[in-house]
């Protein structure tokens, strides 16, 4: 029984140690551990980022397997340090083998019912991280998708996928929202039909 | 005096009635059918090879590798087959029907699903992951349940009247009050935060916004009240709540805060998940104390008030 609790209690406490680490943010970027060089003062009034440094470069990688394993991982980094501050939607332009084009447009849901709304939202937490340029690897499977999406008939399969990025700024405080969304190709890939056949459901 | 990691340990390594951990397990499991159940005509897109993220593209991803990962070996008829498993297991957890088991192949399922596609994850699906994996530690079958009728019958044994380790509850309540801790340091990290303009620029992303708001919510000033509100009731939410006297009002806080941003913005079950984690601050014998009322409440609705009135005769 005693060998029971100890071994309880050693194993909720490690897992209370690895989700305290994998919690707390990331070091500000122009604030990483020994990359600047301040004054003292500085120093101390930026402890708590020497401290989240210290977190996440010595203590969290002794959690890295434990996490991934059991699903501990987390990232409380709801809309910050700075929220999304640039309206987004993107579509693709697919053209088929015929030569001919059509339009294929993300869910968005400004455009959607409510309810629709609601279900699909999870198309639009993809776009919003896909479409980053830090994420261009994902680029690739991101015009399979559309390709397979748009695929419909055997004798007449897409050939070429054109991503494109739909961007309008948010306002400055105070001032006016003029502006008009601006639209820029991202990705242009020919796309392999035999592919497209293989994967069809 | 004892010292307060002492003092901590045996706060979190406490023995209780199970009441709250089984209406954490009812919600719960009510929330991730719902979760799951709203998926059912994406499931080819979310999860499909030929969807959004294929094994390969999920392969270069920085996130996965080692994860708990069985979708990728299953086709799409395999895969149907396992989301039905799991709609199976929550209904199993909502009646509290061979709960561990049912708790257990929730959790699991869930981490699978997540580690399958990560890009269309929010914080809301990671705080769910979490708190059913604590409570397939824990013995949240043992009230509000069939398992316990079921004992009762064939052993004569109130699973209910049995203390139980508390340890998954306090465990929920900590990683809630974590969030917050988190969240309000990540948002000091931000200018936007700090100046107090994040509402001005997020009311203003036309594809996040659900039901219309009055203009006054496009406002400056409404700007700096509602972000400085935010930062201070998250602050509250991780360091007043643990004070029995301020614990009510702020959780109430909370929950203002959750309702106006589900009302407003469009995501899906952030809220109602986090909020749910509040029942986890308050014990068994409270959550008993409620649950008996809104029975008394729901009986007295069911039945008319003239025919209560009313004696057998209908004199």
């Amino acid at each position: 029984m005693i060998v029971r609790s100890i071994v309880v209690r050693a194993v909720v406490y490690f897992h209370l140690l690895a989700i305290l680490s994998y919690a707390l943010p990331t070091p500000p970027e122009n604030m990483k551990i020994g990359v600047y060089d301040v004054s003292l003062s500085e120093k101390i009034g930026a402890w708590p980022a020497y401290f989240l440094g210290w977190n996440s470069v010595s203590v969290r990688p002794l959690f890295d397997t434990y996490v991934r394993l059991t699903g501990a991982h987390q990232h409380w980094n709801m809309f910050a340090p700075t929220p999304i501050h640039e309206n987004l939607w993107v579509d693709a332009t697919v053209t088929y083998k015929s030569g001919a084009e059509k339009q294929y447009v993300f869910p968005r849901n400004s455009k959607l019912t409510i309810v629709d709304g609601f279900i699909q939202e999870r198309y639009w937490k993809y776009l919003d991280s896909v479409q980053e340029e830090s994420n261009a690897i994902m680029w690739p499977d991101m015009a399979r998708f559309v390709a397979q999406k748009m695929y419909k008939h055997h004798e007449d399969p897409p050939v070429r996928v054109r991503l494109h990025r739909h961007t309008k700024p948010v306002s400055e405080p105070g001032s006016k929202d003029d502006a008009e969304y601006t639209n820029f190709t991202f990705y242009d890939t020919p796309i392999s039909s035999k592919n497209l056949k293989k994967e069809r459901v | 005096m004892t010292s307060p990691l002492i003092r901590f340990d045996s706060w979190f390594f406490a023995k209780g009635k199970p009441h709250t951990l089984a209406l954490l397990r009812i919600v719960f499991c009510s929330i991730a059918f719902l979760v799951l159940l709203i998926q059912s005509s994406f499931l080819y897109d979310y999860y499909g090879q030929g969807g959004l993220l294929s094994v390969e593209g999920l392969e270069l991803w920085q996130w996965t590798g080692e994860g708990f990962n069985p979708l990728k070996y299953l086709s799409f008829k395999e895969l149907v087959a396992f989301y039905t498993v799991i709609l199976f297991a929550c209904i199993g957890g909502i009646l509290g029907l061979f709960t561990r088991v049912s708790l257990i192949i929730t959790a699991l399922g869930f981490l699978a699903f997540h580690n399958r596609n990560p890009l269309i994850l929010n914080s809301g699906d990671a705080l769910l992951r979490l708190v059913l994996t604590y409570l397939a530690c824990s013995s949240c079958g043992n009230a509000y349940s069939l398992d316990r009728l079921r004992v009762l019958r064939s052993k004569k044994v109130d699973l209910a009247e049995q203390e139980v380790n508390l340890w998954p509850q306090r465990l929920i309540a900590i990683q809630i009050a974590l969030l917050y801790f988190s969240a309000a340091w990540f948002k000091m990290q931000g200018v936007l935060w700090r100046e107090g303009l994040v509402i001005w620029f997020v009311s203003r992303i036309e594809e996040l916004q659900r039901f219309p708001v009055p203009e006054f919510f496009y406002s400056l000033w409404f700007s700096k009240v509602a972000t400085y509100g935010t930062l201070i009731l998250e602050l509250a939410l991780c360091t007043l709540v643990w004070f029995k006297p301020y614990r009510s009002w702020i959780l109430a806080g909370g929950v203002l805060l959750h309702a106006g941003i589900s009302y407003q913005f469009n995501i899906p079950f952030f809220g109602l998940i986090t909020v749910s984690c509040y029942l986890a601050f308050y014990s068994s014998s409270e959550i008993q104390h409620f649950m008996k009322m809104l029975y008394k409440r729901v009986t007295s609705v069911r039945r008319p008030r003239s025919l209560r009135k009313l004696s057998p005769t209908g004199s």
